[in-house]
């Protein structure tokens, strides 16, 4: 099969002359969307033009690394997948597919499809982590907690951090990325301990980096690819609350 | 790059946690709430008007002799919506800021029409509520409608109701602005049902419903008063 792809082309964070570019690639049904691209690198760089930064690692859908805007959607048109996780049988043959980065102030282009999603790291360092005493393993089960609430728990930890949520976003909100991770943690008893400053902290982090409020469009729970839910902004705002009262 | 500079905040205070997003979203959630409330304590009291002229003016005037309770809700409103407003401007410009460069090709799966509106159908209403206080409340517009008296010697609020509505231009302000108001509270029910926390897990479907029934009931109600003016089944 053969598809057109209009890529972003980006050589770096200030190229004024950035836009989309044309390329048409032989690809095969079977094969994943990244591996057409990559397809499209060789190609590139034997006639040696500079092939097309995108990031991926571990090309299984666990790790959140990939990022790609296809056709207006982040991750592509297939619900709960990301992006490594595409393949071309969702295309028609002849497709013309649009290909961009996330786009959000927060998320600076460094080339091409390629974004810096720092601005998360310093959300999870801002309030993202319980404090334990180093040492031993602790034993699996010294810390009962009811099936139920482990299962939420894990539901809302399952989130791997590759920011698709924000890219939806009409408002770039990362409120679904905080608060599936203030939930988790306010579900646990480990989470506890720093469970009055958390979320004040983390949603502090969260607006120094220039990202928007969650307008309840419900965008970013269609994209991700872990399907969290919009409870977890719920939850985010009861916490945010809960702390905010625990101080006055 | 900016972006990276950001400091890592300090200490967590309520007046920050005011002050921030959620914050704001508080504030818009608790004033929206107080807005949807007396929207629908007015809508149905402006149903009254399907109950005749006598109904109506006495409901109008026991609202009037309300005396210092009338100003206490009238302060309150007017509170609530200058909080509604500032928070929505300072809300709006920084999602708005938040993503400076857009996408050549973008695809909702999931935002609707009315969500997507809020910023425009709450300008409509805006607009329209200056000249509805014109209208009713002061009688600066259309005062051609307004100073007559029943049989009681009470205001005419009925009558000036009915023959304002035999006007399609009036009556058409009225119902586009209901339309707006509809809108703007259906979204904004679930929404604000969400921002408290309400709206999770078991209830998140229950919330989505309340937003298209108080939306449905405000068009409806609102809405079918000037229309019935119009078609003359309620008569001056
Ligand atoms: S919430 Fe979903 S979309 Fe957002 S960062 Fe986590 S996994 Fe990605
Ligand atoms: S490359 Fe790891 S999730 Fe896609």
């Amino acid at each position: 099969m053969r598809v057109k792809l209009r890529i972003w082309r980006q050589s770096g964070p200030t190229d004024t002359k950035a836009g989309l570019r044309d390329y048409t690639v032989e690809t095969d049904e079977h094969m994943s969307f990244l591996e057409t691209l990559d397809v499209l690198n060789a190609d590139l760089i034997r006639k040696g033009e500079s092939p097309v930064a995108f990031d991926h690692d571990c090309r299984e859908g666990i790790c959140g690394a990939c990022s790609l805007v296809i056709d207006g959607v982040p991750h592509g048109p297939r619900a709960a997948t990301t992006t490594c996780q595409i393949h071309m049988r969702e295309f028609r043959d002849q497709a013309v597919i649009t290909v961009e980065p996330w786009r959000a102030k927060a998320f600076p282009v460094i080339k091409d499809l390629t974004v810096d999603r720092s601005a998360f790291d310093r959300i999870i360092a801002a309030g993202g982590y319980v404090s334990v005493r180093t040492g031993a393993a602790p034993d699996a089960n010294a810390i009962p907690i009811g099936k139920r609430t482990a299962e939420r728990a894990f539901d809302f930890a399952a989130c791997i951090g590759c920011g698709a949520c924000v890219a939806a976003c009409p408002n770039a909100s990362a409120m679904l990325f905080v608060g599936a991770k203030v939930a988790q943690l306010a579900l646990l008893p480990q989470g506890q301990v720093e469970r009055g400053s958390r979320a004040t902290r983390m949603v502090a982090q969260m607006d120094a980096q220039g990202f928007g409020g969650c307008s309840n469009h419900g965008e970013c729970e269609a994209v991700c690819p872990k399907s969290i839910s919009l409870d977890a902004i719920a939850m985010l705002n009861v916490e945010t609350m809960r702390a905010a009262l625990e101080r006055a | 790059m900016t972006t990276s500079s950001a400091a890592v905040p300090g200490r967590a205070t309520p007046a920050k946690a005011l002050r921030s997003t959620i914050g704001l979203k508080l504030l818009m959630a608790v004033s929206g709430l107080g807005l949807v409330g007396f929207a629908v304590v007015h809508m149905l009291g402006h149903l009254q008007m399907f109950g005749g002229r006598d109904a109506y003016n006495s409901y109008a005037a026991t609202l009037q002799g309300l005396g210092a309770i009338k100003w206490v809700a009238r302060l309150g409103l007017l509170a609530a919506v200058a909080v509604h407003i500032g928070c929505g401007i300072t809300l709006a410009r920084r999602n708005r800021q938040a993503r400076p460069a857009g996408y050549a090709v973008r695809r909702s799966l999931r935002a609707t029409s009315y969500g997507r509106a809020m910023l425009l159908t709450g300008l409509v209403f805006l607009a329209f509520l200056l000249y509805h206080l014109a209208h009713f409340t002061l009688g600066w517009v259309h005062p051609q409608h307004f100073a007559s008296t029943d049989s009681l010697g009470r205001p005419d609020i009925y009558g000036n109701f009915a023959r304002s509505f035999t006007n399609p231009l009036i009556t058409a302000a009225y119902v586009v602005a209901s339309i707006a108001v509809a809108m703007h509270a259906t979204h904004a029910t679930s929404s604000m049902l969400r921002t408290l926390g309400l709206s999770q897990g078991r209830t998140r479907r229950i919330c989505e419903l309340a937003g298209s029934t108080v939306g449905v009931a405000l068009l409806s109600g609102f809405a079918s008063v000037p229309i019935a003016c119009l078609l003359g089944l309620v008569t001056p």
